[in-house]
């Protein structure tokens, strides 16, 4: 098509573009995809950085054992916390650095329950010890990490495996609690694979 | 960045009844918890997630698929303006109704003499809005792929995945399976935790530059689907 | 497959120009790729210079679509005034700007003031019209601009894209509507196949054979009414007789130059010429592969 004349298209204008622009509606945003690039090679090499040298972040949890912890639960009619774990899982200490150290996360499990923590040792020492694996079988523990909320008096618990994010373990914990103590609460735990059950 | 389609967007978004309905209830339930219970501080607002997602659905693939998008470029508008105006506009609108409830449950919190402080507030609004961003930011580039509200589901099955990588890690004894999961589940709901980045610990710089790594891959590649699209009624 | 297949073709500044052809010859996609939403695989189409999905070129880009999927939620008023931001146009004058545009197309502001999704079939027709004319653009794309619209509408267009050919636009129509393409256009590309088989120009003298039926009053002078006399007649005008039915006869011509002198012989040998049409549009013969013409009525 020939390049418009001037006196052809004058009779042609109604009200003018505010700011007429020009250049291709599909450009590329090559500053972005650079950037982006950028920032995922930075990734991946402080990724491989950090699992030979991992940021520790203490654990601000003050986790009981299970005897003790279950003791005091049944004391201070508190609901309880368990923390199957073991030692070495990258997703256990997932879980310790990204959860348990976070100020609110460990401060919502330091005022609504009774934290215990329960280590598997079947991996490195062949059997668990009678109360921990009495503690696996009525909880149904099958992988590693594991939260379960029980209260002492009541028969239903709630469990969720595996670590969902520090803001979905938040969610859990607090609508795992408002479930075992209003039975009829029923809210969005943020898991998929929570379950709700009776103790043996 | 184009104010009328954000405009537009958030119109669109206000005249929808269901999400509309959603939005409510994801606004006012955590308050009432807020309200009966105590000693819960703000975790029940943990909702801005919920907020981008109710609004950064469907953002791009419910468009495509209604087919106004043929008639909205033929007028003076990028595609990358475009998309990066509905992540804009979902973005904000989900971080304006973060703030207003958080607002409201300080408030409440502060009748209940259990007012956080100001820093524990900056800390919880901050990690909000980089958890809305960054979520709507995923939906954004799911949502240029997948028809409809298609992006949802990609991300359930994405987080789905992620979570049975990660038991399957544990049954298997693969650890690199579970670091896979993580990184999956880092992926499709990235946030970045304020508080240990400004708690006097050890950062993780590996958490930080993998949140802004993830959204700025997102946008740039949804502008980059979006580029390629071939719109023309007669291709349907 | 291919949709379209070495297609090459240029409009003229502030021309018309049709596209027709049947349905699947690759029309809206040959549209398609003129307003840069479809890429082509090999070749380069150029507006006014510039790529066709140039931002420049877009701002001056009016475009009204064969399947009229409007943002079914917005009220038309305010479809029109978003349509208005989009192209970039005076904020000051917007809202009335989208009145007036509203009020062009024959729709009313209590039309305006309803959403979209209960607009008619050609109320929502009305509406992308006032659309696509809205900052009058330069160059207009109208994929069957006059489907579902009612004969009251379709002059209403007319004069509407009157306007716009008197300021200079350059129009590009695609419709199955031959009669009305005709009557706007300059010329026409015929498209088959993804291919363009040909373009007419459709300006009055244009070279276009046709069949003329011819049709003459009782008192005609008889003697010029038989096969042989009338083949004669015709014959010294370059015309052939193809077909004898008292009171009419159907004649092959040339062009209208042909038809003219034609019917000047007739009325010249006594017949009383009181009607004469083509028997088919000008356009439709296209539609007619060689070898499967059919007689006429």
């Amino acid at each position: 098509m020939p390049p418009s004349e001037a006196g052809a298209t004058a009779g042609a204008q109604g009200a003018m573009p505010r700011a007429p622009r020009s250049g291709p509606t599909r450009a590329t945003p090559v500053l972005l995809l650079a950037l982006a690039g950028l920032l995922l090679v930075v990734r991946v090499t402080l990724g491989v950085l950090e699992e030979v040298r991992p940021v520790e972040r203490p654990d601000r949890v003050e986790w009981r054992e299970p005897a003790a912890g279950e003791a005091e639960a049944r004391a201070a009619d508190r609901l309880m916390l368990y923390c199957f774990t073991r030692d070495g899982d990258p997703v256990c200490r997932t879980l310790s650095r990204e959860a348990f150290a976070d100020p609110q996360v460990a401060g919502l499990i330091q005022t609504q329950f009774v934290p215990i923590r329960v280590l598997d040792l079947e991996r490195e020492e062949g059997r668990n010890p009678p109360y921990v694996a009495l503690l696996e079988q009525r909880y149904a523990v099958r992988a590693f990490p594991t939260l379960v909320v029980v209260h002492p008096n009541r028969p239903t618990f709630v469990k969720q495996a595996g670590f969902t994010g520090r803001i979905a373990t938040a969610q859990f914990l607090s609508s795992a609690a408002a479930r075992i103590l209003v039975p009829h609460t029923r809210m969005g735990t943020g898991s998929p694979i929570d379950s709700a059950a009776s103790a043996p | 960045m184009n104010p009328t389609l954000i405009v537009a967007l958030l119109q669109q978004r206000a005249r929808s009844l269901p999400r509309m309905a959603l939005v409510f209830s994801f606004f006012t339930l955590p308050l009432m918890v807020l309200a009966f219970a105590r000693g819960a501080g703000l975790a029940p607002l943990h909702v801005g997630q919920a907020f981008a997602v109710l609004l950064g659905t469907g953002i791009i693939g419910q468009d495509a698929s209604s087919g106004t998008l043929q008639l909205l470029f033929a007028r003076p508008v990028t595609r990358a303006e475009y998309v990066i105006s509905r992540w804009l506009g979902a973005a904000l609108a989900a971080s304006c109704l973060m703030v207003a409830q958080l607002a409201i449950g300080a408030g409440l919190l502060a009748m209940h003499h259990e007012m956080p402080g100001a820093k524990e507030l900056l800390l919880f609004a901050g990690e909000q809005l980089l958890t809305i961003f960054g979520m709507v930011s995923v939906l954004l580039l799911f949502s240029t792929m997948l028809p409809g509200i298609g992006d949802i589901l990609a991300l359930i099955v994405a987080g789905i995945t992620g979570q049975a990588l990660q038991l399957g890690a544990a049954l298997f004894k693969a650890p690199w399976l579970a670091r896979v999961g993580v990184e999956l589940g880092r992926f499709v709901s990235p946030s970045l935790d304020l508080g240990a980045l400004f708690g006097g610990g050890p950062v993780s710089w590996f958490e930080v530059v993998s949140y802004f790594s993830t959204v700025t891959l997102c946008v740039a590649l949804a502008i980059v689907v979006m580029n390629r699209r071939e719109l023309s009624y007669a291709t349907e | 497959m291919r949709a379209l297949d070495d297609v090459s073709l240029s409009v003229r500044p502030g021309e018309a120009f049709g596209i027709i052809g049947p349905n699947g010859a690759g029309k809206t996609t040959l549209l398609g790729c003129l307003l840069g939403l479809l890429r082509p695989d090999a070749g380069r189409i150029a507006v006014d210079g510039r790529p066709a999905d140039d931002l420049a070129v877009r701002s001056v880009t009016g475009y009204l679509p064969e399947r009229l999927v409007l943002d079914r939620w917005m009220p038309g008023l305010d479809f029109l005034a978003y349509h208005h931001a989009l192209a970039r146009l005076d904020p000051a004058r917007r809202h009335d700007e989208a009145a007036t545009a509203l009020e062009r197309v024959g729709l009313t502001q209590a039309d305006g003031r309803q959403a979209i999704r209960r607009y008619s079939r050609g109320m929502l027709q009305r509406l992308g019209l006032a659309q696509a004319l809205l900052g009058a653009p330069r160059y207009l794309f109208l994929d069957e601009p006059i489907s579902g619209v009612d004969p009251a509408g379709v002059i209403l267009f007319r004069k509407l894209l009157g306007e716009m050919r008197a300021r200079g636009a350059t129009l590009v129509i695609n419709s199955h509507q031959l009669d009305q393409v005709e009557r706007i256009c300059d010329r026409v590309a015929f498209v088959r196949g993804g291919k363009v088989q040909s373009i007419e120009t459709l300006e009055a003298g244009a070279a276009h054979a046709r069949v003329l039926r011819v049709r003459w009053g009782a008192n005609s002078d008889a003697s010029a009414l038989t096969p042989e006399r009338l083949s004669t007649l015709g014959a010294g005008v370059g015309a052939a007789l193809e077909e004898l039915k008292p009171p009419e006869a159907r004649f092959t011509v040339a062009d209208d130059d042909g038809a003219a002198k034609l019917l000047a012989t007739l009325l010249g040998a006594g017949v009383r010429v009181i009607e004469a049409t083509p028997e088919s549009g000008r356009l439709e013969r296209l539609f007619v592969e060689p070898g499967k013409e059919k007689a006429g009525p």
